[in-house]
């Protein structure tokens, strides 16, 4: 049986994670996960996103340590890339693996 | 690769492919694609064209990575790609294998035959091209998931058919003219892209997505 992961909880490797499961982070876990890295220009273009909405998923995703900020200067440009951490890539596939079972799971 | 969270379904297959079109719409690699394809056509007429070779090899990176500092990123962003796999494709390793055979038998049949042969190589060597730029395309139908990049596949296949039909006086100038026309196709078409995509794209400042500016 499957419910939403709560941290610390047992089994919680079995649950699905809800940090992930919000539609709009799923979108930008999914759109990282298919790259190497990206800014936030194009995760606001590809997804549609505003600054702000985009940015609070992400600071709740780094402060889950699924995705890596980093912030540099060239050329005095600021420039701030966009990763998935080894352990959001792990997460992102715990947590397709788990959805994939909620599906079957189904009834027809 | 498809993912559902109850809500809506996510095709990562098609997101990457959805990543690929948008990372590549500036037409940059078709441009420089046809102007190395049209370098070498020239290479047949005139030696000093390896020194133009040699430039856009040695530059390429440079200036492309120039050109979208300024045009590409301020429009849509940046993103690095995930990196190819190292080790070729089946197809991949047949383009290869095709293309060797065919450098090494004509190097080899020009020293040594007469200009019968010579012209059979130069007459079959552009339908031979144009079966082999068939695998380019299909690894960007692949990558982008749009058909319409068969498109210089097909065309070139045209014009190999064509140039190996009809009569020239020269056997290098069939292969230097059929090397212009697919490369000046390629070209144009990244020119066209680059055009299309600064009018679809304008430059987004940061005070119009809602970012302030430190003082």
């Amino acid at each position: 049986m499957w419910a939403l992961s709560k941290k610390n909880e047992p089994n919680a490797d079995l649950e699905i994670d809800r940090v992930i499961h919000e539609p709009s982070r799923l979108k930008i876990m999914a759109q990282l996960y298919v790259v190497e890295s990206a800014d936030y220009t194009f995760l606001m273009k590809q997804l549609g996103f505003t600054w702000g909405n985009l940015s609070s998923h992400l600071t709740r995703l780094e402060k889950e340590g699924y995705v890596l900020v980093e912030k540099e200067f060239v050329d005095k440009k600021p420039r701030t890339t966009l990763c998935l951490t080894d352990a959001g890539r792990k997460a992102f596939n715990r947590y397709r693996a788990i959805m994939k079972d909620v599906i079957e799971e189904l009834p027809e | 690769m498809k993912l559902m969270n109850m809500n809506e379904e996510i095709d990562l297959v098609k997101l990457e492919q959805a990543t690929f079109r948008t990372a590549n719409q500036d037409g940059l690699t078709e441009f420089w694609m046809g102007l190395m394809i049209m370098a070498i056509g020239m290479l047949l007429v005139s030696s000093s064209f390896a020194a133009y070779i040699a430039l856009i090899i040695i530059f390429q990176v440079a200036v492309t990575e120039r050109i979208k500092e300024k045009y590409t990123y301020p429009r849509i962003g940046r993103v690095k790609l995930k990196e190819e796999s190292e080790i070729p494709s089946t197809p991949g390793w047949i383009a290869f294998a095709i293309i060797a055979i065919i450098a090494i038998s004509a190097a080899f049949i020009s020293t040594q035959a007469g200009y019968e042969a010579v012209h059979l190589i130069a007459a079959w060597a552009p339908l031979l091209l144009g079966i082999v730029f068939l695998q380019p395309s299909a690894y960007l139908v692949e990558r982008s998931g749009l058909k319409r990049y068969y498109a210089f596949g097909v065309s070139t296949l045209v014009l190999g058919v064509l140039f190996f039909l009809l009569p020239f006086p020269h056997p290098a100038d069939r292969m230097t003219l059929f090397m212009l026309l697919s490369g000046g196709i390629l070209t144009l078409a990244g020119v066209t892209s680059m055009l299309r995509f600064t009018r679809k794209y304008p430059i987004l400042e940061l005070e119009d997505v809602g970012v302030e500016q430190e003082e």
